[in-house]
């Protein structure tokens, strides 16, 4: 049960460093990916975008840009005094949401290559299916177990602490 | 009037005693998660009688009893203001349920009850389940379970339906409600209406058609209250006008208010004693709410939750692709090397088992969507995208309810548009029903998959989430459209409930997905084999001399015919005919196909089939896709919404209008593309 309070300050600067962070890479990928699918488009595969190893995408781009504006809008509420941790949350849910969709393709990619062999796979590397909020993954997670109170985490930490 | 309960045959034959249930209960309490958790997957759909809303029973034993369940809609009251209040109604009046077993959810227990006092009424033996006890407990709140079953004499069992917690209980005390008499309620109305009451009830006790074991008391408050259904009830019973006349001159406009207001006074009188309710607070779903539903944040947050699932559905399910196209591909090359009529070998080769395959090989992600859907459902997340889409749908003329059955089109338009019969609006129902073949359903799926697969590589799931977009779009334009022509006037006001997020459960997920899913597997094994063999005939004939599925084929000569039309979208007469064949069922235009094109026997055949044919490339795929999306809904689509509009000018409007709609669509994709340079 959360009751309305004041957001810590712990929480504010959480969510605008979180937010700042994500926003910067959100539209460095979707940047990016603009230019990747004009490259892909033209077919210009000496393009200096085919080089970045991590490649960049429109779509997952806004996938951190969602995290970023909805941490960004926690923090302009919690700046006006209100509980803001519900922007949190969602934010670090949607997150790991992504993040964890993000890990199901890479494995799913890798089956795809190595077990089933499928043409489409045969000058596919692992690099080419690390999306970039991958990369982001310790700040959700570390926000989640800071302040999340997920229910898990949270229940293994009382019950070790009562144990 | 002491509700009488059933005497237990003496049974010694072994066999068991049948209790027929009726599962009634609001919206959002956990019905379905109850009703599966009794039955399992012991359980029959079908429709209620004359209509198309889905009815469920399933089967329970337990001791000497065979429980048989029967899951009614989802409903606040009994008024019988909406299809499914009087589904509800009628099956407690006319199918005798010996036990109705009312969900209610614990930590809104005021407003359930009113469904409780109706279903008394209508003298039901009734047994409550309190479902939600964690929700009560984790809100500070606390229901003296005792107390309130004494106060409304009726059993209540504590429950928590989707951890099964009370389950037992819960058999007992419909056991206990079978064999023992029930107390009637204990509302009492004004004298004036009690007088009224009494006085209707002894003309009534006049009339001999009546059935003998019809609730009077309740007949006489439909008729206080000026129940616009009673006059033709009383007719059906040849009643004389006269008593009709003299029987309809006690209502008055007060008593429904007066009447509605005794219930709420003798719930409040209830659950002062029982219901300790804590001081309200902001819960976890309240913070959530003020986020999902921000008026900035809340549709970027929709689309972008709908793009993963879309991922997801598709990086999920190509492993599991593969594995059911290894099988077909082995299976029709073993038939069409093994047997030596060359005919027969290539009907069930390329015909039936490479039709078939076509169109199996899209189980995995039409199921996988399912499950998503299911997930999203489950977990509150769907309510919620309605409330969202409210602010965005206002502007076009509709609301956010009608944004239901457009995200149910996903699945399947057939049950979206019968689920339309819970607006109340007649003008909104109809836009809405209209609009919905534009939502693209899981039979459109495979060829999405196929040719944004093909094609499109690694942008292939975010081409099929635009595609789904654009769907939404059209929809929701020519929403705008009729509001603005045929159905003007303004949408009903939107009310809906919020359901608490609760954590989805994979069981519930996976029986919800194969309910949905098996419609897609029952049309694979009639409908779809019918059509793949119609298509594989017309392929071959005519016969002797002539290359399946070539040029001088009876196939082609349809497809020759049409193509003028088509030419403009890049369809060249394969497509065309594959495109006709989708008029069936859109399934079946992979499976077309896969016939005509020839690699018919895998999905990987049909894949090189198609990239080394030369008549597919990227664009005229693209305008195919975006065709497909909207062109005419199926057969059945078609049968329902003739059903549902109750007028053949509509269907046909629809059939028109979205084909006309797709062309245009189509059009501007592969002109447009051809002038930037992406043709052949």
């Amino acid at each position: 049960m959360e009751t309305v309070k004041n957001t810590s300050k712990d929480i504010k600067t959480s969510l605008l460093l979180g937010s700042l962070i994500f926003l910067m890479v959100a539209l460095a990928e979707i940047v990016l990916g603009a230019f990747k699918i004009y490259a892909d488009i033209k077919e210009l595969e000496e393009h200096w975008v085919n080089a970045i190893p991590f490649p960049p995408g429109i779509f997952p781009g806004l996938s951190i840009l969602i995290v970023g504006l909805v941490w960004l809008a926690g923090y302009f509420i919690s700046i006006r005094e209100q509980n803001a941790k519900g922007y949190l949350s969602v934010g670090i849910v949607i997150a790991l949401g992504f993040i964890l969709l993000f890990i199901v393709i890479l494995l799913t990619d890798v089956f795809n290559a190595y077990a089933l062999k499928l043409e489409d796979y045969e000058d596919w590397t692992a690099l080419a299916s690390l999306r970039w909020i991958i990369f982001l993954s310790p700040i959700p997670i570390f926000l989640a177990i800071k302040y999340g109170g997920f229910t898990v985490l949270r229940r293994r930490k009382e019950q070790l602490q009562q144990s | 009037m002491t509700i009488k309960a059933k005497k237990i045959k003496n049974i010694s034959d072994g066999s068991k005693i049948a209790i027929n249930i009726a599962l009634a209960g609001n919206p959002n309490t956990g019905k379905s998660t109850l009703f599966n958790a009794l039955t399992g997957l012991k359980q029959k759909i079908g429709n209620w009688s004359g209509v198309t809303v889905e009815k469920k029973e399933g089967k329970r034993s337990f001791n000497n009893f065979e429980l048989s369940i029967t899951d009614l809609p989802g409903t606040y009251s009994l008024s019988a203001s909406s299809l499914d209040e009087q589904i509800a109604r009628d099956y407690i009046i006319n199918g005798n349920p010996e036990v109705v077993v009312q969900i209610v959810d614990a930590s809104n227990l005021e407003r359930n009850l009113y469904l409780t006092t109706m279903l008394r009424e209508l003298g039901a033996r009734v047994v409550i389940a309190l479902n939600m006890m964690d929700l009560l407990k984790k809100n500070g709140s606390s229901i003296d379970v005792q107390k309130l079953s004494t106060e409304l004499g009726i059993p209540v069992v504590p429950m928590i339906a989707n951890k099964k917690i009370g389950i037992d209980d819960l058999e007992n005390a419909i056991e206990s409600v079978y064999q023992e008499d029930q107390k009637p309620m204990g509302i009492k109305y004004s004298k004036e209406i009690e007088n009224a009451l009494s006085k209707i009830q002894k003309i009534l006790e006049t009339i001999p058609s009546i059935p003998s074991d019809f609730n009077l008391r309740w007949l006489a408050t439909q008729i206080l209250q000026n129940n616009s259904e009673i006059p033709t009830l009383l007719e059906r019973w040849n009643v004389k006008s006269e008593i009709v006349g003299e029987l309809t001159s006690f209502s008055k406009e007060d008593y429904e208010a007066e009447i509605i207001d005794s219930k709420y006074e003798y719930i409040s009188k209830v659950t002062s004693k029982a219901w300790k309710k804590a001081e309200t607070k902001v819960t976890r779903s309240d913070l959530i709410d003020r986020v999902v539903t921000h008026k900035w944040l809340g549709i970027p947050i929709f689309l972008m939750i709908m793009w993963g699932s879309f991922q997801f559905v598709f990086a999920v399910a190509v492993p599991f692709m593969e594995l059911v196209d290894v099988f077909f591909g082995w299976l029709a090359g073993l038939l069409v090397d093994s047997i030596r009529i060359e005919w027969l070998g290539s009907l069930l080769g390329d015909g039936i088992v490479g039709g078939l395959g076509a169109v199996l090989i899209f189980v995995p992600p039409i199921f996988t969507m399912f499950f998503i859907l299911s997930i999203l459902e489950d977990s509150g997340y769907l309510a919620r995208a309605a409330f969202v889409m409210d602010k965005l749908m206002v502007k076009f003329g509709l609301h956010g309810h009608s944004f239901i059955p457009m995200l149910l089109g996903f699945g399947c338009n057939v049950p979206a548009i019968m689920s339309t019969r819970s607006l109340k609006n007649n003008k909104d129902r109809m836009i809405t029903i209209l609009i919905n073949p534009f939502m693209s359903c899981g039979a459109r799926m495979p060829v999405f998959i196929l040719f944004a697969g093909l094609f499109f590589g690694a942008t292939a799931g975010t081409v099929i989430f635009t595609l789904y977009i654009l769907g939404i779009v059209v929809a929701i334009l020519t929403a705008f459209l009729l509001r603005k022509t045929f159905f003007k006037g303004t949408s009903a006001p939107f009310i809906m409930e919020l359901p608490p997020y609760h954590s989805p459960k994979l069981k519930s997920a996976t029986v919800a997905m194969w309910d949905k899913g098996k419609m897609y597997l029952k049309k694979a094994g009639t409908i779809i084999l019918i059509g793949v063999v119609f298509v594989w005939f017309l392929a071959a004939m005519p016969f002797g001399g002539v290359e399946y599925g070539g040029p001088e084929t009876w196939l082609a000569a349809v497809g020759t015919f049409f193509e003028p039309i088509f030419k403009p979208l890049g369809f060249d007469w394969r497509i065309v005919v594959a495109l006709i064949v989708g008029f069936v069922a859109k399934e079946l235009i992979v499976g077309s196909l896969g016939t005509i094109v020839g690699g018919g026997e895998s999905d990987e055949g049909i894949k090189s089939a198609i990239l080394a044919d030369g008549g597919f490339y990227a664009l005229n795929s693209l305008s195919l896709m975006v065709f497909t999306l909207l062109y005419f809904p199926c057969a059945a689509v078609v049968g329902v919404m003739r059903k549902e509009t109750g007028s053949w000018r509509w269907t046909i409007f629809t059939m028109v209008y979205s084909t006309v709609i797709a062309w245009l669509f189509a059009f501007a994709v592969f002109q447009i593309g051809s002038l930037m340079g992406f043709g052949l």
